[in-house]
């Protein structure tokens, strides 16, 4: 329920986005005239107020008429499902930096296929083993693009 | 072309066939191809990674390659798009929307394979107008000033918006988020900072945006409706029908012409032309409301025209010296750092490098459908794959993709809240690709208005005395119009 209401807000986002836009805009205007910058006609200000005033009309009139009345019947979801991966990957982010690409990579597969679909360990560890080999291959070996590397150094 | 007779330009054709510019043709094409695929890699971060290469690679191998692996890069960023709808490339990004639909049909090869031969008819047939027209189309493109440019974008925005949703006002509302995203960051005309908080100072890179968009939202739509597998089914044929076919090449076509003469202009890089194509072809058609829902003409039209985008490009940069994108702009570098300077003077100077190097995309196209095409079936067969696996996997990737933009992890977590976002668009059935448009075309918008303002003293009217500005601005407001119309006349059911 509270995921639900959660994703009800975010019809909220393009207006709440639209108002910061057009008072980042007045800001910039203040901080100009603060400054003595001589006017644009159209500054990188005025364009902003310009681009936000117009998400807060569009945006006002779709969160009236339209966006709430348009959510897909989706009768077989799995609100829990969509938290615990959301939540897998979060984590996975965020230990990202300190165990590095390799180490976090294996974690993460581990136990999301331990959680979500729940394999056996065998399988889970032998998919954890098999793609994070072929990560390290292709990412560090082959390609040799730049990845965090935490305390471990790969 | 006037300078050099036909003979000489023939003999520097068949100077092509000596096995090591074969060779490095055959690697710039692989390695194009595997560049696409990996959503970490750009085209132009792998040829900036290649130039200190230059050192030891004489110059028209090494261009050759360079060139094959930019093109490449297009052929292969589609096999992600539609089996995973994570764009490998940025210019494959709108091929998500009706191949990945395709691949949840079973129809993952037909896509892949209308992809590969549409990319190489018009890439191919992009090479003859290439050594023909090159400086009287490059010297066509430079009459476009600010205004028309203004114009040009405006009318694009307007039309991809008011096509892409059921409702033009939501498209354009999506669109204006995109552009208003596109603002964060220093503004590139004056210097000042807008949102300069934190990390937000650099501004939103496109492609975490894009990867959460399409890549991480598509996950959790997708894993949150309890789907199995992407698809479950036998696999389709290359083609269904022969119809199917032919409305395929038909689109490839009209996808081609598009990307071509767009990819003329500098700024219309392939990523801007996919989409123009995609919504052109969604104009023309009988049956606009079926493109969204796996039709191959939303897949073979976009994906000729980066690949046609992708050719026409050398034509201002080797007639002109003008590079219309990031990955020319290093190509340019690659040939300044071998003493030579494209422009007029090139095609007299240096025949031996610039001919082989126009007569070697006909080769490096050969190579790349032959390369892509019969190893189609094995990648369909990804599909097959459990999403319980596939899904970490594809999860993982999207973070790789991320984080090697820019090498922060802050693109990481730009990347994996728009993929909160996506998902909830999927979810209202709002579609996506707008927003990457405002964010794409946002800048250049602003940047070529305020510029066409700044040569007018600050009158709008510079828009409205210019008769090409002018025409495209009807355009914009016609195009966004008609369908607002169209739907209130209409039959509700239509």
């Amino acid at each position: 329920m509270v995921l639900r209401k959660l994703l009800r807000i975010e019809s909220l986002l393009p207006l709440i986005f639209g108002i910061s836009l057009v008072g980042e805009g007045i800001n910039l205007i203040l901080h100009r005239v603060e400054l003595g910058i001589p006017k644009e006609k159209v500054g990188p200000d005025v364009y902003l107020i310009v681009i936000g005033s117009l998400i807060v009309c569009f945006g006002l009139a779709e969160y009236l008429t339209g966006f709430r009345s348009e959510e897909k019947d989706r009768s077989g979801e799995k609100p829990k499902r969509l938290f615990w991966i959301f939540s897998l990957v979060v984590l996975y982010v965020a230990v990202l930096p300190f165990l590095g690409f390799t180490f976090s990579t294996a974690l993460f597969l581990l136990c999301f296929a331990l959680l979500i679909p729940k394999y056996s360990w065998l399988k889970a560890i032998a998919m954890a083993t098999i793609v994070t080999l072929s990560y390290y291959i292709i990412f560090w070996q082959v390609s040799r693009i730049v990845l965090p590397r935490g305390v471990v150094g790969f | 072309m006037n300078q050099v007779g036909s003979t000489s330009i023939l003999s520097y054709a068949f100077q092509l066939f000596q096995p090591l510019h074969l060779f490095y043709c055959f690697l710039g094409s692989l390695l194009g191809t595997v560049v696409g695929v990996l959503p970490g890699l750009g085209s132009s971060a792998t040829l900036a990674m290649l130039l200190p290469l230059t050192a030891y690679v004489p110059p028209t191998d090494m261009l050759i390659m360079m060139a094959a692996i930019y093109y490449g890069a297009n052929y292969g960023g589609t096999i992600t798009s539609v089996l995973m709808n994570v764009p490998g490339e940025p210019s494959t990004a709108v091929t998500c929307v009706d191949g990945f639909k395709m691949t949840k049909q079973g129809r993952a090869a037909e896509a892949l394979a209308i992809a590969a031969i549409g990319s190489f008819l018009a890439g191919t047939l992009s090479i003859i107008p290439l050594q023909i027209f090159a400086p009287p189309l490059a010297k066509f493109a430079l009459l476009f000033g600010p205004p028309e440019y203004t114009g040009l974008l405006f009318m694009s925005l307007f039309a991809f918006a008011s096509f892409s949703s059921e409702s033009a006002l939501r498209g354009l509302l999506i669109g204006l988020v995109g552009m208003g995203l596109a603002t964060i960051g220093v503004d590139p005309i004056s210097g000042i900072y807008r949102f300069g908080i934190g990390p937000l100072v650099g501004g939103l890179n496109v492609v975490p945006v894009m990867i959460g968009l399409f890549g991480v939202g598509e996950v959790l739509y997708s894993a949150a409706g309890g789907m199995e597998k992407i698809y479950e089914g036998k696999l389709g044929r290359f083609f269904s029908s022969r119809s199917e076919f032919l409305k395929g090449i038909k689109a490839s076509m009209r996808g081609g012409v598009v990307g071509f003469i767009l990819g003329l202009l500098p700024g219309m890089i392939p990523t801007v032309t996919s989409f123009l194509a995609y919504d052109l072809e969604k104009r023309i058609s009988k049956h606009p409301e079926r493109f969204g829902t796996g039709i191959i003409e939303g897949v073979a039209a976009p994906e000729a025209a980066n690949n046609a985008t992708a050719m026409a490009g050398f034509i201002p940069l080797l007639s002109l010296g003008i590079p219309t994108s990031p990955t020319l702009a290093i190509l340019l570098a690659s040939f300044m750092i071998y003493g030579l300077q494209p422009g007029p003077l090139l095609f007299n100077n240096h025949p031996e490098v610039a001919w082989p190097v126009i007569f070697s995309m006909y080769i490096a196209n050969v190579m790349l459908l032959i390369l892509n095409l019969p190893i189609v079936g094995i990648w369909a067969k990804i599909t097959s794959i459990p999403y319980g696996i596939l899904a970490p996997i594809i999860l993982s990737i999207c973070v790789v993709g991320a984080y090697s933009t820019s090498n922060m992890m802050w693109d990481v977590w730009v990347c994996l809240s728009f993929g909160l976002i996506g998902y909830g668009m999927r979810k209202r059935g709002l579609p996506p690709a707008p927003l990457i448009l405002g964010l794409i075309l946002g800048p250049m918008f602003e940047g070529s208005m305020r510029q066409a303002l700044g040569i007018s003293g600050g009158s709008f009217w510079i828009f409205f005395s210019r008769p090409v500005s002018l025409a495209f601005i009807l355009s914009g407001v016609l195009l966004f119009i008609i369908p607002i119309l169209a739907r209130l006349r209409g039959p509700k059911s239509a």
